[in-house]
This record gives C-alpha cells, structure tokens and sequence, in this order.
C-alpha cells in the first residue's frame, strides 16, 4: 500500500489535498498528516516509512517547505522520495530554487486535481522507467 | 492585458485621468481573482455588490495577512459567519467531519492565504518576488481608510475583501 505524506498547518489545505490526491487515484493509500517539516520528519521516523509521496506547503510556523526539502534530500535514506511543494506565494525565482534543491514540482494554490493527476502521471512514468 | 505593462506607461507623461483608469483595471482584476479563487475553493457563487452592512461586519470572522516584501502592507478578509461555517462544511462534509470554531478559522484563513498569493502572483506579475507572513485571525475586520474593500455576495451573506491601496502598487511598479 502507498504512502503519502501531507504537511500543512492548515487542517483545510490537508484535507483539499488529501481528497485531490484521492480524486487522482490515490484510493488505496494510507494519508500521515504533519503540520510542519519537523513532525513530518517525526511521523516518517517513528513510523519507519519511505513515504511513496511527499507533499508539503512553503510557508509553515517551525520547520518550512523548503527546509523540510532540504533535509529530506540530504538524507541517503529519503533523498529518493518524490517532494511536491504547493505555495499560495509563487514566484519563478523561487520556483527555480526548489527544482534546483530537489523538488519533483511546485504547484500554486487553490490545487486542483487535474494539476495533481499530471503530476502523479508524470511520476509513475518515471518509476516504470526506473523499474525497467 | 498584465500589470506590469500596465504599469510602464504610468509617469510624467500620464495624467490623472490614466491613472484612475489603470487603477480601474488593476481593481476590476483583483475582483475578477478573488471571485474565480473562492469559486474554486467553495463551489458556490460569488457575487460583487457595493455595500456591506456596517452592524454585519461587527459579527463576521475576519483574519488579516501581512505582506512583508516588496512593501509591508495588509491584506484582510472577513465572512459572515453562518457563509464561514457553511462553506467549512461544504469542504469537511465529505470526510464526516464536524465543523466547529477551530475549524471554521482554519477555513477562513486558508481562504485568505490562498486569494492572497492569487492576487500577488497576478498583481507582481511573475516579475518581483513576493513573501507573505502567516493569516493570522482577528476580533474584528482590520482596514483603515487606505485600504481598497471589495464587498460580496455568496449565497445572499456577506464576505469582504481588504487589499492595501492599490497606488502602492502602481506607485511600487514604476521602480520596477
């Protein structure tokens, strides 16, 4: 069963994520909610998981977006994790940096699911590839 | 047409008259932004209208967010509370989940943060970053008389819109 983790402060933004992650075929997935990148990297940790996905905002009270992206890429365990930022402050400059850290894409807010079908697309083509 | 090329024609060689129309156009599309963002977030439709009942403001949930960079202003908005707590639970309802205050503020919040960064992107125009600070909720709709109100309609209850004057804009688009 996947695994996918979801960081927001918001209780709203997580659940319009979770239901577009469901809408774009993540049914059968099991959903960690974390309102910042150190519970997010607590949840990964105690629950010993590679998360499948994670997908985290940008601007978040302790640990942020960008730095949570940071830590997990520097990490030999989770560098491979595919990080999706979703950010309501969206600029090209900024959005050049978080590809360049590692970011899979960076999506603005309000998220739809069709943005989160091509992008989920987009990933299980690269598995297959990775895969043979 | 964007904001930034609005912007270039506004200086010496404009008068007045050019620059209430641009402020015009640059109002007409944060209307148009605010309008389309909540559409999306709530599925219901938002209507502009010119007035808002002074004694409704009072018991509406308002949030405030600051805008840190490129100038430091504010940007507020206020719901009705029974159009808060409707629009919560047209989002939560699928999930069983009952809404409550906490819940309703986290909605509201979202709301702003999201129609904030909306606006902000159109506004910049993808040419100047932007960095917000955290909603943050308040006692009652924050706004002096330099901001530009936005009033709407959802469902025949109130939501009001604060963006800082739009001439900082304008006026922070000519050192661009």
């Amino acid at each position: 069963m996947k695994s996918v983790v979801i960081v927001d402060d918001s209780t709203t933004a997580r659940m319009c994520i979770k239901t577009c992650l469901e809408n774009a075929g993540y049914q059968k997935t099991v959903f960690y909610e974390a309102q910042n990148g150190e519970e997010a990297i607590t949840i990964i940790k105690n629950n010993d998981i590679v998360p499948d996905l994670v997908i985290t905002d940008l601007n978040m009270p302790g640990m942020n977006g960008i730095s949570l992206l940071k830590r997990l890429k520097s990490s030999p365990k989770y560098t491979n994790i595919p990080v999706v930022i979703i950010t309501s402050a969206g600029s090209p400059n900024l959005k050049e940096e978080l590809l360049s850290i590692g970011a899979l894409a960076v999506l603005n807010k309000p998220i739809s699911p069709a943005s989160f079908s091509e992008i989920l697309n987009d990933l299980s083509k690269d598995v297959e590839t990775s895969w043979g | 047409m964007t904001y930034q090329k609005m912007l270039r024609p506004v200086g010496a060689d404009n008068g007045e008259e050019e620059m209430d129309r641009m402020l015009e156009q640059v109002s007409q599309q944060i209307e148009e932004i605010i309008i389309s963002t909540i559409e999306k977030m709530v599925f219901a439709e938002v209507n502009h209208c010119d007035y808002t009942d002074p004694e409704k403001i009072e018991n509406m949930i308002a949030a405030s967010l600051a805008l840190h960079e490129p100038f430091k202003k504010n940007f507020s908005l206020a719901i009705e509370r029974k159009l808060a707590f409707d629009m919560a639970d047209s989002l939560f309802s699928a999930y069983e989940k009952e809404v409550n205050e906490e819940l309703v503020n986290d909605t509201v919040l979202e709301m702003l943060n999201i129609t904030v960064g909306a606006v902000s992107t159109a506004l910049f125009n993808g040419n100047h970053d932007f960095k917000l600070g955290l909603p943050k909720i308040c006692d009652r709709f924050p706004h002096d008389t330099s901001m530009h109100i936005y009033h709407f309609k959802v469902d025949g209850l109130s939501l009001l819109f604060g963006s800082p004057d739009l001439r900082l804009f304008l006026k922070h688009g000519e050192d661009i």
